[in-house]
């Protein structure tokens, strides 16, 4: 291999370990931020709001490089779907930290309100899932397995349900008088960024499968609509001209 | 005709000469190379015993060349915990450490990460000669986790007895000027209270300690289903006065040898905590069983269940879920611990399973005697029936 292409394999290669390591540090925070969430630790609210800001650096830092590998080297195949991908995924990941932070000043706002035990279990699960799908999800990412990374939306399923078994809960606690409505609100809107975070996780392997073989999930609805409307390409891509 | 002779001579010379020449190099450059294989062959070969003896180390090792930029690491540094994400957040401290030895020379600092529970790592490095750099990564949960404990214990039992000390102070004093015979009664019956709690702190700890350091002369045969017997009998008002069930079901012969008294105790605790926890309406299910050589105990409520991070540390003294809570239904912070120690005297485990919100479940296993390996308590059973 000739030394221009070493760099450029050099430099994606370090592009990778990067989305590997800032995938395990929020993999982290997310049971992290439900401890902090279920105990009403402030201080752990304050570390992870302000650790926030240095995940925001490093993903903008890795986007910058990706940036630069497409315009020096212009890489193409393979290579190419993995920068597109590693910029996408950059993104997912810095949208699902915000997402932990929110958690985090959820905690702030409902300090000092006790939480129903039945609410705080299905707490811990989704909290748990959340984690699993990003940990999964990374791991595909790493080994480049299309099929591990397929199987990430099944188990999104079931976060899902979590989710609306939540906001049934949630009903349930507040019939009872268990729970006061701001808290139940907070609670909600929690329960929606655990939803959110797998629906990432989801995003993340969905780019793991275009680096893999080129699938791109959106082309399923573009058959779809080629099928009902006849295949008019061009109008799909372009605006409609008014007659 | 003499030069010509002579020339000739001079190249078949040169020729042979450069023959004998380009020969002997290629010998040379064999030996060189033969030797360097040698040596290279035996660095390899301290290279891959040097290899084997640090991946017998439990520490994380990693040993970088910073001129080289090559780094070697054991088995336990490549993969510390066996979860992808927690190895990868060690390894990348690993990287900023050697990064800032090369400043430093040495540094050292803790990793946290929640994984389940919360684990520590201790990240060292150090710069050696030749621009060198070690660093070594420990686990040092475990060790945390006991000095946490330490800490806490004579924290938490100095807290438990000033707590009434203080209020019994406070009492007698208000005591000492007070002439309205109600009050008095009032604050008579408050220390009364206050010493009644004190007492039984410590009646727990002297428990304890003889659990702790008791032997087992005390013990004889004893037939575990009819002490679950009594254990729920005696708790089936506590239960009833908090809207419970209490059912006990499962295997009649569970024979083991142990000290009853102690054992009572033990199940007494587990049931009573589960009555504690639960919410009017719920059951508490004590089951038993055996399992080969083993009886297996389980006691189950519905209640309100105990968080992941807080199920390894409840049996540990004084450990509070939740000190209102705790306040409130009169315990020392001492049952559990009991529990356990009783359990472990008795050459059994305990383990619990519990979900917050869904309910906990306690298991406790014991060893179990067999008809062949004891007939007197067999004899004993058939006697009683």
């Amino acid at each position: 291999m000739d030394e221009i292409r070493k760099n450029f394999h050099n430099d994606l290669e370090s592009a990778r370990a990067e989305v590997v390591r800032l995938g395990a540090s929020l993999t982290e925070s997310i049971p992290r931020a439900t401890a902090v969430l279920l105990s009403g630790d402030l201080e752990g609210a304050d570390y992870l709001v302000q650790a926030d800001d240095e995940f925001d650096g490093r993903s903008a830092e890795l986007e910058a490089s990706c940036f630069e590998i497409l315009a020096l080297q212009a890489p193409v195949a393979a290579d190419l779907r993995q920068i597109v991908a590693i910029i996408k995924i950059a993104s997912e990941l810095e949208r699902s930290a915000d997402l932990v932070v929110n958690i985090c000043k959820a905690a702030r706002r409902i300090y000092g309100h006790d939480i129903d035990p039945m609410l705080r279990g299905v707490i811990s699960k989704m909290s748990e899932q959340a984690q699993k799908l990003f940990a999964s999800s990374m791991e595909a990412f790493e080994e480049i397995d299309s099929a591990k990374a397929a199987a990430i939306d099944d188990m999104d399923s079931y976060l899902d349900s979590l989710h609306r078994q939540f906001i049934q809960q949630i009903f349930e606690s507040h019939s009872k008088a268990k729970i006061d409505l701001q808290v139940a609100v907070q609670l909600a809107v929690v329960a929606r960024f655990y939803e959110r975070i797998g629906d990432h996780a989801v995003n993340v392997s969905e780019k793991t499968r275009f680096i893999a073989t080129g699938w791109v999930k959106e082309r399923d609805g573009i058959n779809r609509y080629k099928a009902r409307v006849g295949d008019r390409t061009g109008e799909i891509l372009l605006p409609r001209t008014e007659s | 005709m003499d030069l010509i002779f002579f020339l000739s001579g001079a190249v078949v010379t040169a020729i042979i000469a450069f023959l004998i020449s380009k020969r002997s190099s290629k010998n040379l450059s064999r030996a060189i190379q033969n030797e360097s294989r040698v040596t290279h062959a035996n660095t390899e070969d301290q290279l891959e015993g040097l290899m084997d003896a640090l991946n017998l180390l439990p520490i994380g090792v990693v040993i970088v060349d910073v001129n080289l930029g090559r780094k070697l690491q054991n088995s336990a540094a490549a993969a510390m915990t066996g979860v992808r994400y927690v190895d990868i957040l060690v390894d990348q401290a690993v990287d900023e450490m050697l990064e800032e030895v090369k400043m430093t020379k040495s540094g050292e600092r803790i990793l946290e990460v929640v994984a389940g529970t919360t684990r520590f790592f201790k990240v060292c490095g150090q710069v050696i000669e030749n621009q060198r750099a070690v660093v070594t990564v420990e686990d040092i949960t475990e060790k945390s986790r006991i000095d946490t404990v330490q800490t806490d214990f004579v924290a938490n039992l100095s807290h438990e007895l000033k707590t009434p000390i203080g209020a019994v102070a406070a009492l007698a004093d208000s005591l000492n000027g007070e002439t309205e015979t109600e009050v008095v009664w009032r604050l008579a019956e408050r220390i009364v209270t206050e010493s009644h709690r004190m007492s039984r702190i410590v009646d727990d700890l002297l428990d304890l300690s003889r659990v702790e350091f008791g032997g087992t002369e005390e013990w004889t045969d004893i037939d575990l289903g009819r002490v679950l017997v009594d254990v729920v009998s005696s708790n089936q008002h506590a239960a009833k006065r908090q809207g419970l069930g209490l059912s006990l079901t499962g295997s009649a012969e569970l024979l083991m040898r142990g000290d009853r008294a102690q054992l009572v105790s033990m199940f007494s605790n587990l049931v009573d905590n589960a009555i504690k926890y639960s919410e009017a309406g719920g059951v508490v299910l004590v089951e038993s069983a055996t399992q080969g050589d083993e009886i297996l105990v389980t006691v189950t409520d519905h209640g309100i269940g105990i968080a992941e991070r807080d199920q390894e540390r409840i049996f540990e003294r004084f450990y509070r879920i939740d000190k209102a809570r705790s306040r409130a239904t009169g315990g020392t912070g001492l049952g559990l611990s009991i529990v356990r120690h009783i359990v472990l005297e008795h050459g059994g485990s305990i383990d619990v399973r519990s979900e917050e919100g869904v309910g906990s479940t306690f298991m406790v296993r014991m060893p179990r005697v067999t008809k062949q390996s004891k007939g007197s308590v067999l004899d004993q059973r058939e006697v009683m029936a």
